[in-house]
């Protein structure tokens, strides 16, 4: 027997056993190799009596879902809806930056008074504000009442 | 196998796909959700990874569903796309370097060892069956892909030599050769790793 076939005919329990018991007993080399094909064997058998994982709770949906968004072919009426859509996107982005610039724009100072904006980065503490004349830097002054807490810098007005 | 009525029912669910009626896949997904995770995890064996390469695997089949021509099983067939898809996975994980390669520990290896000098393996310990666990997953993890494939539905699944040309299309005769070729790359992984020793034959008294 040639040592090439040991290995298939161990591999597929070949019934020429008597053969290779014969052979296994005088060849150490192939004596090395049955030895170890009993040991993979052995791993496979392991292997095999593994559970297989199995698919989590939606699979089914959550494939079907994708496959909707790979395989889009954009006929007529879902490009239109696309179009309103990236119109919408684009509105609201527009709207929010507008909403940002009317929430920054009164703290930057210019629409108030170009001074207190540069006082209130200089000193920003919150001060007890006892001057009147500072509240009148920007004419609200006399609306407001007397003894007021506000944040602004007490220096204000002094300028 | 499945009944006539459900074989029936399964080919009208496949042609609605091929006219490209993505909710007749759905029942499909279902019936074949078991067969095709057990395939991907006998070769990829990544449990974290496996519901990927399922979910990639039915978005080809979907994808590729007007060349099922019903003349093998749709199992037969999905498994292909799925084995095709594994062998591309491996490729690229061992392209990336992301195969690892660990060690066995001590214990391991001593159980191996006593397992190998053992003439029969059928009655193992815990440990035993741990260690040879252990290196049937680690020479796999080694081998190249298409070994790999093969190995899995042959030595893991017991797949037939004919089964195994059909799912991958393949002639019987090829596969005999590269299951032949698999299988001796395979040994020589086993024995650097189990420390089998040449040099005394089976029969032999150890001294």
């Amino acid at each position: 027997m040639r040592c090439d076939h040991v290995l298939e005919i161990l591999a597929e329990g070949d019934p020429r056993a008597r053969e290779i018991k014969e052979h296994l007993a005088q060849c150490p080399a192939c004596a090395a190799r049955a030895r170890a094909w009993r040991l993979a064997q052995a791993g496979f058998r392991e292997l095999a009596s593994e559970p297989v994982p199995e698919a989590s709770v939606g699979f089914t949906p959550r494939l079907m879902r994708r496959l909707a968004e790979s395989s889009r072919p954009a006929p007529a009426e879902q490009s239109f809806f696309e179009k309103v859509g990236r119109r919408f996107v684009y509105s609201t982005l527009m709207l929010a930056l507008l909403a940002l610039l009317a929430l920054a724009v009164p703290r930057s100072g210019p629409l108030r008074s170009p001074n207190s904006a540069e006082l209130m980065l200089m000193q920003p503490s919150v001060a007890t504000l006892q001057d009147e004349s500072v509240l009148n830097v920007d004419g609200l002054g006399s609306h407001w009442p007397h003894n007021s807490t506000v944040t602004a810098p007490a220096a204000g007005g002094q300028r | 196998m499945i009944s006539k009525e459900e074989a029936a029912q399964e080919a009208g669910w496949i042609e609605r796909c091929q006219r490209g009626e993505q909710e007749a896949f759905a029942p499909l997904v279902e019936r074949y959700r078991s067969a095709v995770f057990r395939v991907v995890y006998r070769v990829v064996r990544r449990r974290d990874e496996v519901e990927d390469i399922v979910q990639e695997v039915f978005i080809k089949a979907f994808t590729a569903i007007r060349s099922y021509n019903f003349q093998s099983s749709f199992q037969t067939w999905l498994s292909r796309i799925a084995l095709n898809h594994c062998y591309d996975y491996l490729r690229r994980v061992r392209a990336s370097h992301v195969t690892y390669f660990w060690q066995m520990s001590e214990e391991g290896q001593r159980n191996l060892e006593a397992t190998a000098e053992s003439r029969e393996p059928g009655g193992l310990n815990a440990e035993q069956r741990a260690a040879v666990r252990e290196l049937a997953s680690q020479v796999l993890e080694a081998a190249p892909p298409a070994d790999r494939v093969l190995l899995a539905l042959k030595e893991i699944e017991g797949h037939s030599v004919e089964e195994i040309g059909e799912i991958l299309d393949l002639k019987p005769s090829t596969v005999k050769v590269r299951l032949h070729r698999a299988r001796k790359r395979l040994l020589k992984e086993v024995s650097s790793r189990a420390r089998v020793r040449p040099g005394e034959p089976a029969g032999a008294p150890r001294p």
